[in-house]
């Protein structure tokens, strides 16, 4: 690990980190604000007058409870997409950037191998992940708290993040691997943004009705089990493994190609 | 017998229709100042990518001090410092930290060097990354370069953006490097600064070496141009015809091959009032021939690399191989 390499790294992110952050929490503030029992019957009621619309935002399923709630109108959208978007930024910062203006050469002429900067890079990655699902699951759990003292499934909520939190990493992964492939910054976003882009598209159309339910099979967001987790199903931990171990192949891929492959810097 | 630190041998990287570099031998010793010259997309860069590891070899091997570029990037690292052709740094950080970073990622303890660095090229400020001019970036790169005292630096076009003040001084840090025996290969395709620097010169034509030369044989083959001139066109004129019968006036300008009836002296170009001849050799019979024809001015400079290897930088033949080997 090239700790000043690190240390490059969070002040290269540190503002868009920031500001994600502060969007993620304003939403999980205000969700969790408009938390209420009754309020659940009319957004029930919506889905059963236009289940497509609802369904296309993520927004399936009954909430009778704050996790429900939360995982209804949070985890269907805003903790989808935000996430994605710091994964696909953050790889651009960590990787894309270096390789594209060729900066990547002044890292590459220091004594440290590809494969130490490549893991320092992973590294990075990483930690941002958990350091932004980490503050959102506090924020979250301080807000129920003000605002809803002992409504919240503390454990139910963790656990919901931690296979968000896995998700995020297997987005981060698919990025990760484009970053290491590609020379250039649009041909990057085409794959590192495009390919969980068009997952999540794929999702939204499952989500709308059962002839297109088939296309579940077919996005990497099927494998988030947040109904599971929010209804207190069995079975959780094989997804989170699922996602776990897509995630790390698809960074030991990327590592290994970006190790062997040639650089026009 | 001295170690060779940068070895290339027979190093192909084949990017189709005619381009990349093919079959280029190159061997640098020890302590040895390395140019590298070629005009643009010759194949200079594609070179230095390879003792860089970044890139692959088709064919062949590219080595420096015995281990593999692209293997042993990291290990060859440690005792090498390298300027980019185009070096670019991190635009949200300013001169000072972004030294302070490269010399944390390469572990430097001591930051006596880069002081001395920036003295010499004149910077008590350097100021953010994203207003400095090239000249000052150029200069950035360099001190990153040398700053960790390497036994080998690998630098690509290092006074482009230099004014002629900071060519000097990089002539200065280039000659203190070689008496502290540091092997340096630089590409450039300006030939003075090679000139005084470099002990030994390869020349890359369309991928390919052309010629391998050695500074100072070549010095001692330089041939010197005069310019002589004269009261009038007529006098000027009147000299040529003594000196070279067969000289073609009516062009006025020949190809300085052909030797004069002075032994070593050939007619370049005779133009208006003046005449410029390539004199080899002691120059005793010339001047005898110029006082008598009431010359007004002469002028002496050294022929330049430029005006040697001009043929090599014609696109159709290549230059006369071997001959100042």
């Amino acid at each position: 690990m090239m700790i000043p390499l690190l240390k490059r790294d969070f002040t290269a992110c540190i503002r868009i980190f920031l500001i994600l952050f502060a969007v993620i929490c304003m939403y999980t503030v205000i969700i969790i604000y408009l938390y209420d029992p009754e309020f659940a019957h009319i957004l029930n009621d919506y889905q059963e007058l236009l289940p497509d619309l609802m369904a296309a935002m993520g927004m399936t399923g009954a909430a009778t409870n704050l996790l429900e709630w939360i995982q209804v109108y949070l985890y269907g959208f805003v903790m989808l997409l935000l996430p994605m978007v710091f994964a696909v930024i953050l790889m651009q910062k960590l990787l894309t950037g270096y390789i594209d203006s060729g900066a990547m050469a002044n890292l590459l002429a220091t004594p440290n191998s590809r494969r130490q900067i490549i893991r320092t890079q992973a590294a990075a990655a990483v930690l941002w992940m958990a350091v932004l699902m980490g503050a959102v699951t506090l924020v979250g759990i301080i807000s129920a708290g003000a605002l809803f003292p002992g409504e919240l499934d503390l454990a139910g909520y963790i656990n919901l993040n931690a296979s968000t939190f896995l998700l995020q990493l297997l987005i981060c992964g698919i990025a990760y691997a484009a970053a290491c492939m590609c020379s250039e910054s649009r041909q990057y976003y085409l794959f590192g943004a495009g390919l969980p882009v068009l997952f999540f598209l794929i999702q939204a159309i499952a989500n709308m009705g059962e002839k297109l339910e088939w296309l579940k099979f077919f996005t990497i967001f099927t494998l988030l089990p947040c109904n599971r987790i929010a209804q207190g199903v069995e079975g959780v931990w094989q997804y989170n493994l699922a996602m776990a171990a897509g995630a790390a192949a698809l960074f030991a891929f990327g590592s290994i190609w970006f190790e062997k492959r040639e650089l026009y810097i | 017998m001295k170690n060779t630190v940068i070895e290339l041998s027979d190093l192909t990287k084949d990017f189709g229709n005619h381009r990349g570099i093919f079959d280029v031998n190159l061997s640098v010793e020890e302590g040895e100042v390395f140019g590298y010259l070629g005009p643009n997309g010759a194949g200079k860069t594609t070179t230095i990518r390879h003792l860089m590891g970044f890139l692959r070899p088709d064919a062949g091997e590219c080595r420096m001090f015995g281990q593999d570029c692209f293997t042993n990037a990291a290990q060859i690292g440690e005792k090498r410092g390298y300027l980019a052709g185009e070096p670019v740094f991190f635009s949200d950080l300013t001169g000072e930290q972004y030294l302070e970073f490269t010399a944390g990622l390469r572990r430097m303890k001591s930051r006596k060097r880069m002081h001395e660095l920036m003295e010499l090229f004149e910077i008590s400020r350097f100021g953010p990354v994203h207003k400095m001019s090239k000249g000052m970036r150029q200069k950035l790169g360099l001190i990153c370069a040398f700053m960790d005292g390497p036994e080998a630096v690998i630098l690509d076009e290092p006074t482009s953006g230099l004014d002629p003040l900071m060519q000097g001084r990089f002539v200065e840090l280039i000659l203190e490097e070689k008496k502290k025996g540091t092997t340096i290969l630089m590409s450039s395709h300006l030939f003075e600064e090679v000139e005084k620097t470099c002990d030994r010169a390869a020349i890359i034509r369309e991928g390919e070496i052309a010629d391998t030369l050695d500074m100072r044989k070549l010095a001692a083959k330089r041939k010197k141009i005069y310019t002589a001139k004269f009261t009038d066109a007529e006098a000027a004129k009147g000299f040529v015809r003594r000196l070279d019968p067969s000289w073609d006036m009516r062009t006025a300008d020949g190809p300085g091959q052909k030797e004069a009836g002075i032994p070593g002296v050939s007619v370049i170009r005779c133009l208006e009032n003046q005449v410029e001849l390539t004199v080899f050799g002691p120059p005793a019979a010339l001047l005898k021939m110029l006082s008598e024809a009431n010359v007004a001015d002469l002028s002496v400079r050294a022929e330049s690399l430029e005006e040697l290897f001009l043929q090599y930088y014609d696109t159709g033949e290549h230059g006369p191989k071997g001959e100042n080997r």
